[in-house]
């Protein structure tokens, strides 16, 4: 009698440690077309690159997902029907075999966080930085952090409306003073440069 | 039957008893404290030099530069091995490329009779080199071979081990090079590619500290 009784009260403890609650959904955040068309590449596409001295490479899209994804506040205790909200993400990842360069282009936040309204962009994982957005879609230039040109010479092109922007983060590197990239050109065409602290570049080769 | 199966079964505990006895003799036999050979000794990386750029034969730059995370910031300790009575000398570093995500791990270790020189390329294509036997003695077996000297883009660096992994290149990764070149001073200097892209050692030479007037 006594047994069933403590399995009776472990059952009601049990049925009532259980959340009945749907998670709510607080928010839905779509990635809008003219957002979608900052990166401009499509997956199995092929981009002539050339170094400063001369080296010309291939970059392949080997990523393109649209996906979305959940986030929601931590919460260790009590988390029955907690809210989160939706948001859209989009990655690209462009990757030569030599020099073995990886190139990962993010819309609706990096790996770890969401964020909108900025463009991401890191290489090799271990560089990366971020260029804000307005609604409309346009990098926000501010002439500090993100520099604009309205005509920059690349390659021997001509570009229109080009924005340049230094790397923000260094994984893994202590020293600021080692040979690494140090900025990008972009426009609507992608990623025209990549400037190296030693000046040298890696440009797009139209 | 059941007989033989206990008879097996005894002499299976007997003879892992008497192996565990051996094991522990050996191991109070080799108490104490076991250093690096001085012929090893020769190769010991400046752990001075953090950082080193290399350029290929196309002038692309790459930069390198010495892990100073977890364990590679102790480049040279002594650590307790067996029942707690004996220490081995090692040293260690580790570089990675600002770029091509390269990452050479070269470690020099203290054994009991002899020095192991450990080499790994990208934390895969790992050599494992016994000073005393002159052998490859565990992981791919690549050609080793010294050299007193060589000259890399007009600069002689001392004291120089190759590795050649030509005679294995399907056994080793896409980006592990065919063959790599490390001063005993001065770390990595050079290596090639196995599509026969020559990277070499671009020489800087460290910075001299200034002297006080007083």
């Amino acid at each position: 009698m006594i047994e069933k009784a403590i399995l009776f009260i472990i059952a009601s403890l049990l049925i009532s440690g259980c959340c009945n609650e749907e998670p709510v959904e607080a928010g839905r955040y779509p990635l809008t077309d003219v957002e979608l068309q900052l990166i401009p590449y499509s997956l199995g596409d092929t981009i002539r690159f050339i170094h400063s001295n001369g080296y010309e490479f291939d970059f392949k899209v080997t990523k393109e997902t649209l996906e979305w994804k959940k986030h929601s506040e931590f919460c260790e205790w009590n988390c029955c029907g907690q809210g989160y909200y939706s948001y859209q993400q989009k990655t690209t990842v462009l990757e030569s075999l030599y020099p073995k360069l990886s190139l990962k282009f993010q819309l609706g936040g990096n790996d770890w966080y969401y964020y909108s309204n900025n463009l991401n962009i890191d290489i090799n994982n271990r560089f990366a930085l971020s260029m804000p957005f307005d609604s409309l879609g346009n990098i926000i230039c501010d002439n500090q952090t993100v520099r604009c040109y309205d005509t920059l010479r690349i390659n021997g092109y001509l570009f229109y409306y080009v924005f340049e922007k230094d790397f923000d983060f260094y994984y893994s590197l202590e020293d600021s003073t080692l040979f690494m990239p140090e900025s990008i050109l972009y426009n609507q065409y992608g990623l025209l440069q990549i400037k190296m602290t030693n000046d040298e570049t890696y440009s797009l080769k139209n | 039957m059941k007989r033989i199966l206990s008879k097996i079964r005894t002499a299976l505990l007997f003879s892992i008893f008497v192996s565990t006895g051996f094991l522990l003799a050996c191991i109070d036999e080799v108490e104490g404290t076991f250093y690096i050979s001085d012929e090893a000794l020769k190769y010991q990386i400046d752990t001075t030099i953090t950082s080193f750029q290399m350029q290929d034969n196309f002038g692309i730059t790459e930069g390198f530069y010495l892990d100073q995370n977890i364990w590679y910031a102790t480049h040279h300790y002594f650590s307790q091995v067996g029942n707690g009575a004996t220490y081995i000398e090692t040293f260690g570093v580790n570089y990675y490329s600002v770029l091509g995500n390269y990452s050479f791990m070269f470690v020099l270790r203290a054994q009991v009779e002899y020095t192991q020189m450990e080499i790994e390329w990208n934390q895969t294509d790992r050599i494992s080199y016994n000073f005393n036997s002159k052998k490859v003695e565990s992981g791919l077996k690549a050609n080793i071979s010294f050299f007193d000297s060589l000259s890399v883009r007009n600069h002689t660096y001392y004291r120089i081990i190759e590795v050649d992994f030509s005679t294995i290149a399907n056994q080793i990764g896409p980006d592990t090079p065919l063959k790599i070149f490390i001063s005993g001073n001065d770390g990595l200097i050079k290596f090639i590619r196995k599509e026969g892209i020559v990277v070499e050692r671009i020489y800087n030479e460290q910075p001299v500290p200034i002297q006080q007037p007083w």
